[in-house]
């Protein structure tokens, strides 16, 4: 299987707002979306997803135009949304059945991702009234039992917590145990727990073999599970391919060193920058392994003990920042 | 490749009507909705008639003399003509005055010089040149109310005349013969046509007119704001980028029209029963005079007034005119960008609701066949007055067809209009376009 985008164009008006977006996913995995707000993202996953019309290019899914008579496909939308007044369990079920998937079928995968994300007090009314009595456990006297035995009623989704939200739709998504797995900022707006989760998610549906596009605005995050990265900026895609040979082209330039004395003399001799410093503990900038090994060798030379000595490329983050900061938004202007 | 979608697919139409409808009835101001219209609508009907009814009964005893208290206590009849006038005339044969608790006296003999008290009356029968007269005689300070006199007079009048007759020898039958007369009445050549082709007269179409059109304004405003509520609340909430990964937009928004049309088709047909059970309900009380009834206002009755075929019509006319105005709510719906847009987006629907019903209320005064041949054929009117004019018998069937058809094009125009603006728009955050702007996506 495989996805390929080719040529994405479209424009509002005179407006270009994706300018010839072109990636491919020949392997399962995570691709990645990244980009400033308003770069393009989104309009290329709606445009991706056939939700929206393109003005030029083309998605195929194993040589098909991919929508979602071709492809089995789950979508998280960046801004999440749910009907505020139908109840959960009915609405998670109307995605479910529109997707073609049976009724009992349904029934059981609600069943499933609601204990896995832990939102089963919002969806079963005898799972809110056993939360309910554990919570009362230390006061359930005799008077309060009535009260346990009542069925609760469930929150109304307008009632729930943004991350809860969140969670409802990611279950949505895994409904129809999607080949493709479109996620707009899976993670924003998660506590540390439930980006945990998420994560693990994630992780098991990768090794499941399944094809996910994520955009994320926390590049951590992105860089923990994808292999391919697309970064674009002002509509255009200014960096894309494969992570790793990404950050090969950049060089390894971060350097960090700890030793037991100071050596500022030692790195300014070298021509080095230093990024940070604290307790003989230095974040360098090198221009790459020549310029890190000559100060290794002059420290050695000295008779330096060198605690630390850690060469790696640029993170994702300082890609990013590289590409479409500020010294990049001044020369483009 | 085709870079475009196929935006008029129906896949997944089925289910989103069946959500539609079944999230419709089970929310809680759509069941009293349905509830309160159709007992509404269902005792129309009856309740009309009866008002009309009682109306009657009460013109009736302030006529009659069947009263069963009068305020009078003594009346005296003096009969000074020479017709005799006896007291079986004044009681019937039964010997029971029909003036209930009133004392009557009978004095063929002249005069009565006694002063009346406030609650005696004195009923004189007289003769004249040219023939008796009747007079009744209250005291000053009589407390005899005017309509007991007048009805107290009426039985003396009819008592007097039937002796009359009595004494010129002719019989009960011949009386009635005469007292028959005969009546008389202009009537234009539609009422005219409309009696003798037993379909209806200018009367009774337009209350069905007026019936049909009331109907068909109610329920295309009560499912339009349902359907721009919902496609805004979709659109507001981005449930709608959810969903497009499932569904098209056509059947994305068919579905939900076509599922509160499931809620509309309900009402309409329970009413529809519920004037057939009020009806039958009646038709056991009241008899005959039921039966005999003038047509009704604004009730479901007029759906079984003329058949299954006047039925399938009406029924497929609302349905029609349902589903146009409805798209044109999604149409409106998917260009609202905030909550206080969906008013506006209603307003400019109703306003062309409107414009139908009152063009088609008072486009059936005239009866002109031009004015009803254009009303029938033109949109927004002839959602309105086709139906009606046809079943009635105003329009010929090549004309209602015509009609139908025109209407039938512009209902898949609108869909397929609907289908690129649902597209464009919902996923737009940008300010609610004009018109112009909406149709541009036609091209």
């Amino acid at each position: 299987m495989s996805l390929v985008v080719n040529g994405l164009f479209k424009k509002y008006g005179e407006k270009v707002v994706v300018d010839n977006i072109s990636f491919a996913m020949e392997h399962p995995g995570v691709y990645a979306l990244l980009g400033t707000n308003g770069a393009g993202k989104t309009t290329s996953i709606r445009m991706i997803l056939g939700m929206l019309d393109k003005d030029a290019g083309e998605v195929t899914w194993n040589g098909k135009p991919l929508n979602f008579d071709t492809c089995n496909i789950g979508y998280l939308a960046e801004e999440r949304g749910l009907y505020p007044k139908y109840t959960l369990i009915d609405q998670i079920r109307y995605f479910g059945e529109l997707r073609g998937i049976e009724r009992s079928v349904i029934d059981e995968r609600i069943k499933y991702w609601a204990k896995r994300l832990k939102v089963e007090e919002y969806l079963y009314p005898e799972k809110a009234a056993e939360l309910i009595a554990k919570q009362n456990a230390g006061s359930a006297a005799a008077g309060n039992r009535a009260a346990l035995r009542k069925k609760p009623k469930l929150q109304s989704p307008d009632q729930l917590s943004k991350g809860n939200q969140q969670k409802i739709q990611f279950l949505i998504a895994m409904l129809s145990d999607p080949e493709l797995l479109v996620l707009d900022e899976p993670f924003s707006g998660l506590d540390p727990v439930n980006t945990d989760i998420l994560k693990e998610v994630v992780r098991e549906q990768i090794a499941a073999g399944k094809y996910i596009i994520m955009s994320s605005h926390q590049m951590e995050v992105v860089e923990e599970f994808c292999t391919d990265i697309t970064i674009l900026h002002r509509s255009k895609a200014v960096v894309s391919g494969n992570l790793n040979d990404i950050k090969k082209s950049y060089g390894r330039v971060n350097l960090k060193l700890k030793v037991e004395q100071d050596i500022n003399d030692f790195i300014e001799k070298a021509g080095i920058t230093i990024v940070s410093e604290k307790e003989h503990e230095y974040n360098l900038k090198v221009t790459g392994d020549k310029q890190a090994n000559e100060l290794l060798g002059s420290l050695i030379s000295a008779g330096i003990n060198v605690v630390k000595f850690d060469l790696s490329e640029l993170s994702l983050h300082e890609i990013f920042v590289k590409e479409v900061g500020p010294v990049n938004e001044e020369a483009s202007e | 490749m085709d870079k475009r979608e196929n935006i008029y697919s129906f896949k997944g139409f089925s289910k989103v009507c069946a959500f539609t409808a079944k999230q419709t009835f089970k929310n809680k101001a759509y069941r009293l909705s349905l509830i309160i219209f159709v007992a509404c609508m269902s005792l129309t009907g009856p309740l009309q008639y009866i008002m009309a009814r009682n109306g009657e009964n009460t013109a009736e005893a302030m006529l009659g003399v069947n009263y069963d208290k009068f305020a009078a206590e003594n009346v005296a009849v003096v009969n000074t003509t020479d017709i005799d006038l006896k007291m079986s005339d004044l009681t019937g044969e039964e010997g029971v005055t029909k003036l209930g608790n009133v004392n009557l006296t009978l004095k063929n003999d002249g005069g009565n010089s006694d002063r009346l008290s406030s609650l005696d009356a004195l009923v004189k029968i007289d003769s004249t040149e040219s023939g008796f007269v009747v007079n009744g005689v209250v005291s000053d300070d009589t407390k005899i109310p005017a309509s007991e006199m007048s009805s107290i007079v009426s039985l003396v009048r009819n008592s007097f005349e039937s002796a009359r007759m009595r004494t010129l020898n002719i019989t009960e039958s011949d009386i009635a013969v005469i007292s028959s007369g005969v009546g008389t009445e202009t009537l234009s050549y539609d009422d005219y046509s409309a009696e003798e082709n037993k379909t209806v007269s200018s009367d009774n179409y337009m209350m069905l007119a007026v019936g049909f059109s009331i109907l068909v304004m109610i329920v295309i405003s009560m499912s339009t704001s349902f359907i721009i509520a919902s496609v805004t609340e979709e659109k507001q909430s981005k449930l709608v980028e959810s969903l497009l990964v499932s569904v098209r937009p056509m059947a994305l928004l068919m579905g939900k029209i076509a599922g509160m049309l499931t809620y509309v088709l309900s009402i309409v047909a329970l009413g529809f029963v519920g004037s057939k059970v009020s009806d039958l309900a009646l038709k056991l009380i009241f008899k005959d005079s039921f039966e005999n009834r003038p047509v009704g206002g604004v009730n479901f009755d007029m759906f079984g007034m003329f058949g299954t075929k006047g039925f399938l019509v009406m029924v497929l006319a609302l349905a029609i005119g349902y589903l146009s105005f409805a798209i044109l709510g999604g149409i409106m719906g998917s260009a609202c960008s905030k909550p206080e847009d969906t008013q506006s987006a209603s307003g400019s629907v109703m306003m062309l609701v409107m414009v139908g019903y009152i063009g088609a209320i008072f486009a059936g005064i005239p009866d002109s066949a031009s004015i009803n041949m254009i009303v029938s054929l033109l949109p927004p009117f002839s959602y309105f007055t086709a139906p009606i004019m046809f079943v009635t018998g105003r329009i010929e069937t090549w004309l209602f067809l015509v009609s139908l058809l025109i209407q039938l094009v512009l209902l898949v125009l609108l869909m397929l209009l609907c289908a690129k603006t649902y597209r464009n728009l919902i996923l737009s955050d940008s300010s609610t376009p004009r018109l112009k702007a909406i149709f541009k996506f036609a091209k």
